[in-house]
């Protein structure tokens, strides 16, 4: 059994910034580096299935699912933005995932709930979303998006939004969070302060490719 | 309180529109000279007997226009004594008593009454409108139809009811259209009390219903296209059908009128009460009913005209049916029962 | 809530001449509809005072049964429409989103005209039909209302939704629907008053079990002359229709209030090849839907018993010359675009007055709201109210072809505030707020936030009042007017006759109007979207 999400030979981008990249993500935390604009969000939105591959396969236990729709993925995905469904409270945000897996209504509420406090977040359950401060959000979207149980999370410059030194805070907060489920993750940045706060093992972009940087 | 309300909106309103009137009318200054006739959307006339008129009387005739017949006249009633217009044409026999109740008009009649055909003279309202033009609606005929079919063509409204003629006649909604009332008139003018049992019959040989002369003539008739052979349509649509064709006009119809179970619709024209141009309107009257109009009338509108002796354009002479026994009926009773009729047909037809 | 300074309920600090402008649209308003109204209900119980009441209580609801059915039918082919036109930038959909507009600006006796054309020998006349026209009319209203806030959201939360499990039928139900709801039911509001107030696609393609209270007026008004019905019948309408309006005001108001700051994106290119058939599936599917009707049309204007002809086309120039009917086909074109851009300039200064209104102070909104009123009033009672109040001595002003302007302005000033409203709502007021920090005179400082934005809104107000100019026929068939008839008039007429010529000259003095529509619109919207791409 082959655990964990292979990129082989995956072609992604458009025809200005094309990237082919073979990579095998296990029971970790991978870092791409790189400027923006460089195709690496592109990368992100593949293995999410929102953009098709130009080439390539994506197997994740085993299976290819280069093909499969979103929702058939279990690749979980927090944005730049924490992008929360505004019509919803905070814990209803973090229940949507759960719900659509068709865990019981009880059962949801209990386990959003140890993810907010999980996140730091306890006593925000009934809360409106706009009244979240932009680092209390994104924590949220991170409950949110791990709440399923996903087989992959990728995290999109997720901190860019956020003051510098909140930024670096918060990213070693969340990967510790993140090592202690043994989440496998795919972060993408462009601030190497951040990324080396997170991990040792980044990768560059360089050359249409990746490249591991040395450390 | 509404009444001092509405005078405020009043004063706003008349400031404010002055304003606007004073930058597009050229109208504002008109002398008496000038006669406004209030009329229907399918009046026509020649612009040259506008031209005589005014060369002959002096008279400026201005032509307004207020929709169908129905409308212009609800517009009079509502003016009534405070008119928007001088004189009036294009009124008929089914709206009539209405207005004359709503006192819309100012007593005239056209001196030159005496020249209308025997049978229209005494419709004046008691002597506020002139009779101008007439026609009748009748049941029109596709003969192509009937010759390809084989089927006799119908010659009485009583042959409709048989189920040789199942499934074949168009009639339109007498709520919704003017022929439609004019032929449901019609049969009860025929059948008396006995009418609504005839509708019974019709209904159960397939009659079907259009909303509109429009809907029932240019497209469910089959001479246009549709497959009902027989529509209630006017006497005068066989020759209309021939002036309006395509080029080069074709020598004869290829439509016919079933003469039997017309129903005549008289349009009159009055003096309208309250008006400032009494003497000019009533000039504008008898010149509707002057020789030059009249002969003028047949081609511009596709009816008669109500002056004797009227010469009549050929495609007319030809093909327009001369209808020899038209119903009608008095314009009381039709004015008096009309609410009551209409409901009636509806539970008959189930509409 | 400090970072949302000034985007809060409160008035803007502005120059006081523009905190005055609410008064221009409750003058015209008063002025306009208000005497006129109150003129004829006064005139029909001084003619008569017995009334009945119960026959119309049950036209009302059958008339609101169909409505709903119709506005259902529109939400439902809508919404696809609203979504792929709001989310996906492709080719041709400009042209796409004129052609959707089309159909709601064209007089519905055409729209009637060709659904005959094209169904008639399939469908007979009744509800069926009734629903089928009103929601191909009605489209637009939903695509373009509905649309307007789509694609203001961004799409990377269905992305979102989409990652945590929700298939796309279930991530549109639970993320789209829900942020969607306020401009829905604005949108489906004023559908439902189109339809419960429709009077020419009720004439020509209803029965009896289709009446509506408007269609029950005309004939209280112009066959049974009972105007104490009428009126009552009006009142009635009006109520039903100020219900509907403010159930529909509430539901997008409490959205504004609830300061949800709609966010712009861009619209993105289709991603995958299953997108990219599916935006092509819905964009063609729309313009057929919305063609296959007018191409009818085409044909006959095109067609005569002897096979193709051109004859009804060069007799535009000619039919009915020398005659009363005052000009020909060719006439009624130049009237109608006169009409039309009178009517453009007199509702988009109304509409503009408005809007400002709207910005400067508190009554502003309760005067854009009680503008939408003339959606419930009757046609026929405007058109009898405005003859009797403006078009008779001592004020008549019919001469000054300003009477049918004034009736098409009057009808076409709720759309251009249904229009202007909800982007008024969602402009950030801070730009307005930091220029005058910045020494910028009030006034200055107010059209610098505002003015590109009002100067863009209202050039499409005005346009979008032109159309509706264009195609208005139920007033008008009731003003008294002199001069020069519009163009849905000369078609009526050229219908009411017999004859080959008589229907295709019709069908081509319609496909005129089709034509000029489309252009008018992808003009109107080329200027909406130099607004987007600045």
């Amino acid at each position: 059994m082959n655990q964990g999400i292979e990129l082989r030979e995956l072609r992604v981008g458009y025809e200005s910034t094309l990237l082919t990249v073979n990579m095998h993500l296990r029971d970790e935390i991978t870092v791409i580096l790189g400027p923006s604009g460089c195709g690496k969000s592109t990368l992100l939105s593949t293995i999410l299935g929102s953009v098709p591959a130009l080439g390539g396969s994506l197997v994740l236990n085993d299976v290819d699912i280069t093909k499969a729709p979103i929702h058939e993925r279990r690749i979980g995905m927090v944005f730049q933005d924490p992008l929360l469904f505004s019509h919803l409270t905070v814990i209803q945000n973090v229940m949507y995932g759960l719900r659509r897996a068709g865990v019981s209504k009880g059962l949801a509420t209990q386990k959003a709930g140890e993810l907010l406090e999980w996140v730091g977040l306890q006593g925000f359950q009934s809360r409106s979303v706009q009244e979240l401060s932009g680092g209390q959000a994104q924590r949220v979207a991170l409950a949110r998006a791990l709440a399923p149980e996903p087989a992959v999370l990728l995290l999109d410059e997720p901190y860019s939004a956020l003051d510098s030194q909140l930024r670096t805070r918060l990213a070693t907060e969340v990967a510790e969070l993140l090592r202690s489920r043994n989440v496998v993750a795919l972060h993408v940045t462009h601030d190497e302060l951040e990324a080396r706060s997170i991990t040792s093992e980044i990768f560059r972009v360089d050359h249409a490719s990746l490249s591991r940087v040395a450390t | 309180m509404p009444s001092v309300l509405s005078k405020i909106c009043l004063t706003i309103a008349v400031s404010s529109s002055l304003l606007l009137a004073a930058c597009g009318s050229s109208q504002q200054a008109a002398g008496p000279a000038t006669v406004t006739l209030l009329t229907h959307d399918s009046f026509v006339v020649s612009q040259a007997l506008i031209d005589q008129l005014k060369t002959e009387t002096g008279i400026t005739l201005k032509i307004t226009t207020a929709g169908d017949a129905g409308a212009m006249v609800a517009g009079a009633v509502l003016a009534s004594g405070a008119p928007s217009a001088d004189a009036m044409f294009g009124i008929d026999n089914t709206l009539l008593t209405k207005a004359v109740d709503a006192r819309v008009f100012s007593p005239y009649t056209s001196k030159n009454l005496d020249s209308v055909i025997p049978a229209l003279q005494k419709d004046t309202g008691d002597g506020v409108v002139t009779p101008i033009d007439y026609g009748d609606v009748c049941i029109n005929i596709d003969d192509a139809w009937f010759a390809k079919n084989k089927l006799a063509k119908p010659t009485s409204l009583d042959q409709l009811v048989d189920p040789a003629y199942k499934d074949l006649l168009v009639v339109e909604d007498p709520a919704t259209s003017s022929p439609g009332l004019a032929f449901m008139l019609a049969t009860i003018a025929k059948y008396g009390d006995q009418w609504t049992k005839y509708w019974d019959k019709l209904n159960q040989n397939g009659v079907k219903v259009s909303g509109s002369w429009t809907d029932a003539y240019e497209s469910a008739f089959s001479s246009t296209g549709g497959t009902y052979p027989l529509v209630v349509s006017y006497a005068t649509s066989p020759p209309a059908e021939i002036v309006y064709a395509e080029n080069p006009k074709p020598t004869k119809p290829t439509t016919s009128v079933l003469t039997d179970g017309c129903y005549r619709q008289v349009e009159f024209a009055g003096v309208l009460r309250g008006t400032q141009n009494e003497q000019a309107a009533q000039q504008v009257v008898d010149w509707l009913l002057s020789e030059g109009v009249q002969a003028d009338v047949p081609l511009s509108m596709f009816v008669f005209p109500a002056r004797t002796n009227t010469p009549l354009p050929e495609v007319f002479t030809k093909f327009a049916a001369k209808v020899p026994r038209p119903s009608q009926l008095p314009a009381s009773g039709v004015n008096a029962n009309l609410k009551k009729w209409l409901s009636e047909w509806g539970q008959v037809m189930g509409r | 809530m400090a970072q949302r300074v000034g985007a809060g309920d409160g008035p803007l600090n502005t120059p006081a001449w523009l905190r005055w402008m609410w008064v221009v649209p409750a003058v015209f308003l008063v002025a306009l509809l208000g005497v006129p109204i109150t003129t004829v209900l006064q005139r029909s119980f001084d003619v008569g005072n017995s009334f009945e009441i119960a026959p119309q209580l049950s036209i009302a609801f059958s008339a609101a049964g169909q409505a709903l059915l119709s506005t259902f039918l529109a939400v439902c082919i809508g919404l696809p429409i609203a979504g792929v036109l709001s989310t996906y930038s492709f080719k041709g959909r400009a042209l796409t989103q004129a052609i959707i507009t089309v159909p709601f600006v064209l007089p519905t006796v055409v729209i009637a005209l060709a659904f005959r054309e094209l169904l008639g020998s399939i469908l007979v006349p009744g509800l069926l039909l009734v629903v089928i026209a009103h929601t191909y009319i009605n489209l637009a209203v939903i695509v373009r209302i509905v649309g307007a806030t789509w694609q203001q959201l961004d799409p990377r939360t269905v992305i979102v939704a989409r990652s945590l499990g929700a298939s796309p039928f279930r991530a549109f139900m639970t993320v789209t629907f829900p942020q969607l709801r306020a401009s829905l039911a604005s949108a489906a509001s004023v559908v439902f008053i189109f339809c419960f107030t429709s009077l020419g696609v009720v004439l020509v393609l209803g029965d009896s079990s289709t009446r509506t209270l408007e269609s029950q007026i005309l004939r209280e008004t112009s066959l049974l002359l009972d105007f104490p019905t009428a009126a009552i019948t009006a009142i009635l309408q009006l109520a039903m229709v100020s219900f509907v309006l403010l159930l529909g005001a509430r539901a997008s108001l409490k959205r504004t209030a609830k300061g949800a700051i709609l966010r712009f994106s861009s619209l993105s290119p289709w991603a995958s090849p299953s997108q990219r058939r599916y935006v092509l599936f819905i964009a063609t599917t729309a313009c057929l839907i919305v063609l296959i009707p007018l191409l009818s049309l085409a044909y006959g204007s095109l067609h005569s018993s002897q096979g193709w002809t051109l004859e009804w086309w060069s007799s535009l120039t000619s039919v009915d010359s020398g005659t009363t009917r005052l000009g020909s086909p060719l006439g009624a074109i130049a009237t109608s675009f006169k009409y039309a851009l009178i009517t453009g300039v007199i509702a988009g200064t109304v509409g503009a007055c408005a809007a400002v209104g709207v910005l400067t102070h508190r009554l502003g909104r309760a005067v854009a709201l009680i503008a939408l009123a003339p959606l419930g009033v009757s046609a026929a009672t405007l058109g009898l109210g405005l003859m009797l109040a403006f078009g008779r001595p001592p004020l008549d002003l019919r001469g000054s072809d300003l009477l049918l302007p004034i009736a098409h302005s009057i009808v076409a000033v709720p759309l251009v505030i249904a229009v202007v409203l909800p982007t008024l709502l969602t402009t950030d007021r801070r730009f307005a707020i930091a220029a005058s920090s910045l020494g910028a005179s009030l006034t200055r400082a107010f059209l610098t936030a505002y003015g590109p934005i009002l100067r863009i809104v209202m050039i499409a107000a005005a346009g979008l009042a032109a159309c509706v100019s264009l195609g208005e026929f139920g007033a008008a068939s009731f003003l008294t007017r002199s001069g020069a008839p519009t163009v849905p008039v000369q078609i009526i007429r050229l219908l009411q006759r017999p004859g080959e010529q008589s229907f295709g000259v019709a069908c081509a003095l319609a496909m005129v109007l089709v034509l000029g529509t489309i252009a008018l619109v992808a003009a109107i919207d080329a200027l909406g979207n130099r607004k987007r791409t600045r």
